[in-house]
């Protein structure tokens, strides 16, 4: 494990270059070039495999696009990964500092037309990995209008275990929020004010596993979805809205 | 977006067209009976959502239409067609299922003077889903093709199977049950062996599932590859003349269903249940990669408030 980290840092080092010149975006684009500078520090950018975005290019279903981030290694030796969409009204989706090797990542998020979405992971030397999708939005308006369906109950966390291969498991997390962007409108034509969740805590018996900011970018009841070596025994899930409001959700050992 | 909507259906107009014109030529596939054949395609401003097979049957007093297009124009234009081929009078209209590539048509048949019959769980289908829909179409085709589209409900409502004497010719309406859709109709000629089969077949082309029940829908498929008749008309694709894409329809069914309850038992994200290899004999479907799609989350949503049979 430890191997693969070194090595994959020396190649990141090499493909940035000693003075962490900038590697050429794959999609040239200039919104990009904008958010590394504001989002991501101006940072040592690299576009290699260590990061694999797993999405559709194709969406009709604009209010939910699911995502997988999938880190090289089992997500050992990195600090921080952040979704974002670049011709999106709200450009962040979310950022997820691990405290523990994170395997991969999952969430659903907006999109309100065509655009690129970015996968960054930032490494322990401070290059961040970029893997990127073209997203071909077929019904547009992801941001700028409400999703069909019912409310569901606020502050409600479904928070599921799942055993997979080798001792590893998945933790999936549905917070039921409605995410409002503060672009669309109600049946009467007003605007309906931003209102979202903007912080999610998840720890287990052993202390604190991950910490989330999330934006409205996020698709409603929005979903995280966390694969970890191990089995933890006991989640527990802190939510945290603009409003101030504070949800919680737990997972309780499976001999309880 | 509705003005911007608009603005792009014009641009994409063809340049001078004073008029949309599907330019029908019905095909006569046996005596007395013909069929319009869709475009194996997505909606677009190129086909102007005529995207599935439409057929009529004639008979020595009167017509059965089979299904009535997507839009105002096109029935219109198929009663034109009609006119042309039969120069009889429309009597019934039989509309195989709800959605609008099939049904958008109804209230120009009605006002014609036809009977338009439909399933009785049909109807409700209709009523709920067709604004949305017209909204989608409209952005998808451009609204020029969809002016004076306006969705309404059939006269006779059936849910057994009934029959239709058009003079001389006696032809079979056929109801099926939550299989494609909540109601679905086929329309059988026995003087030719025709069977209409609507969207209980697709041939050739993914087929689309938001209303479907998989393993009541392979039953219903099975039962027809196991009759006699000599020509089935699918909903979409070319004319069949043996059980073999029947067989095949029923195992692609099979397999996406197996895939997504299998995904969401490993708990799969969506986007990772959209990763796989299709099987070598579904690869060549048309529309197989976005009609895959669709249906995996389609089927996700019903997880989500009924728990599949667990992946074997």
């Amino acid at each position: 494990m430890l191997r693969i980290f070194v090595f994959a840092a020396a190649a990141a080092w090499i493909a940035a270059g000693p003075a962490g010149a900038a590697e050429r975006d794959p999609l040239d684009s200039p919104i990009w070039a904008d958010i590394v500078e504001t989002e991501l520090a101006g940072a040592p950018i690299v576009y290699d495999d260590a990061v694999r975005l797993a999405m559709p290019d194709w969406v009709e279903e604009p209010h939910s696009v699911p995502l997988v981030v999938k880190l090289r290694g089992g997500g050992a030796g990195f600090r921080e990964i952040a979704v974002f969409a670049e011709d999106n009204p709200i450009r962040a989706a979310a950022r997820i500092v691990p405290f523990r090797p994170i395997e991969a990542v999952g969430m659903n998020i907006r999109l309100e037309r065509s655009t690129a979405v970015r996968a960054a992971a930032l490494d322990r030397d401070g290059v961040w990995h970029v893997a990127q999708t073209e997203v071909t939005v077929n019904s547009p308006g992801g941001c700028s209008t409400l999703p069909g369906g019912a409310a569901s109950a606020l502050g409600d966390i479904a928070l599921k275990r799942f055993d997979r291969a080798g001792g590893a498991s998945r933790l999936r997390m549905r917070i039921s929020h409605p995410m409002h962007t503060g672009f669309a409108t109600d049946d009467a034509g007003e605007i309906i004010a931003a209102y979202h969740v903007e912080s999610v805590e998840v720890e287990d018996e052993r202390g604190a596993l991950a910490e989330i900011a999330a934006w409205a970018a996020l698709s409603h009841d929005p979903v995280f979805q966390f694969d970890l070596a191990e089995r933890p025994e006991a989640v527990r899930v802190t939510a945290r809205d603009t409003a101030g409001l504070i949800f919680e959700g737990a997972v309780p050992a499976p001999s309880m | 977006m509705r003005a911007a909507r608009a603005l792009m259906g014009l641009a994409l107009a063809a340049p001078g067209a004073a008029a949309q014109s599907y330019g029908l030529q019905p095909e006569e596939i046996a005596p007395g009976v013909f069929v319009m054949w869709g475009a194996q395609e997505e909606v677009s401003p190129r086909n102007g959502a005529n995207i599935a097979n439409i057929g009529f049957i004639v008979g020595q007093n009167s017509v059965l239409a089979v299904d009535t297009g997507p839009t105002r124009i096109y029935a219109e234009e198929m009663l034109a067609a009609i006119a042309r081929a039969a120069g009889k009078p429309v009597s019934h209209a039989a509309i195989t299922h709800h959605h609008f590539d099939h049904a958008f048509g109804i209230p120009v048949f009605r006002a014609a003077g036809a009977e338009v019959v439909m399933h009785a769980r049909a109807a409700p289908w209709l009523a709920r889903e067709s604004a949305a829909v017209l909204e989608n179409i409209a952005a998808l085709a451009g609204p020029e093709w969809m002016e004076g589209t306006e969705p309404g409900p059939p006269d006779r409502l059936v849910s057994a199977d009934m029959e239709v004497d058009l003079g001389g010719r006696v032809v079979k309406i056929e109801a099926f049950e939550n299989g494609h859709t909540a109601g679905d109709l086929a329309v059988f000629d026995r003087a030719t062996g025709v069977l209409f089969a609507g969207d209980l077949v697709f041939h050739g082309r993914a087929p689309s599932l938001p209303h479907a029940d998989a393993a009541a829908w392979q039953a219903q498929l099975a039962a027809l590859a196991a009759r006699d008749w000599r020509i089935l008309v699918p909903g979409h694709g070319p004319a069949i003349r043996g059980p073999g894409p029947l067989e095949r329809m029923a195992a692609y069914l099979g397999f996406v269903h197996r895939h997504a309850s299998c995904a969401w038992a490993r708990g799969d994200s969506r986007a990772e249940a959209l990763e796989v290899e299709l099987p070598e004999a579904h690869e060549g479907l048309a529309l197989v990669q976005r009609e895959f799609q669709r249906s995996v989350f389609q089927l996700w949503r019903k997880f989500e408030t009924r728990e599949p049979s667990p992946c074997d």
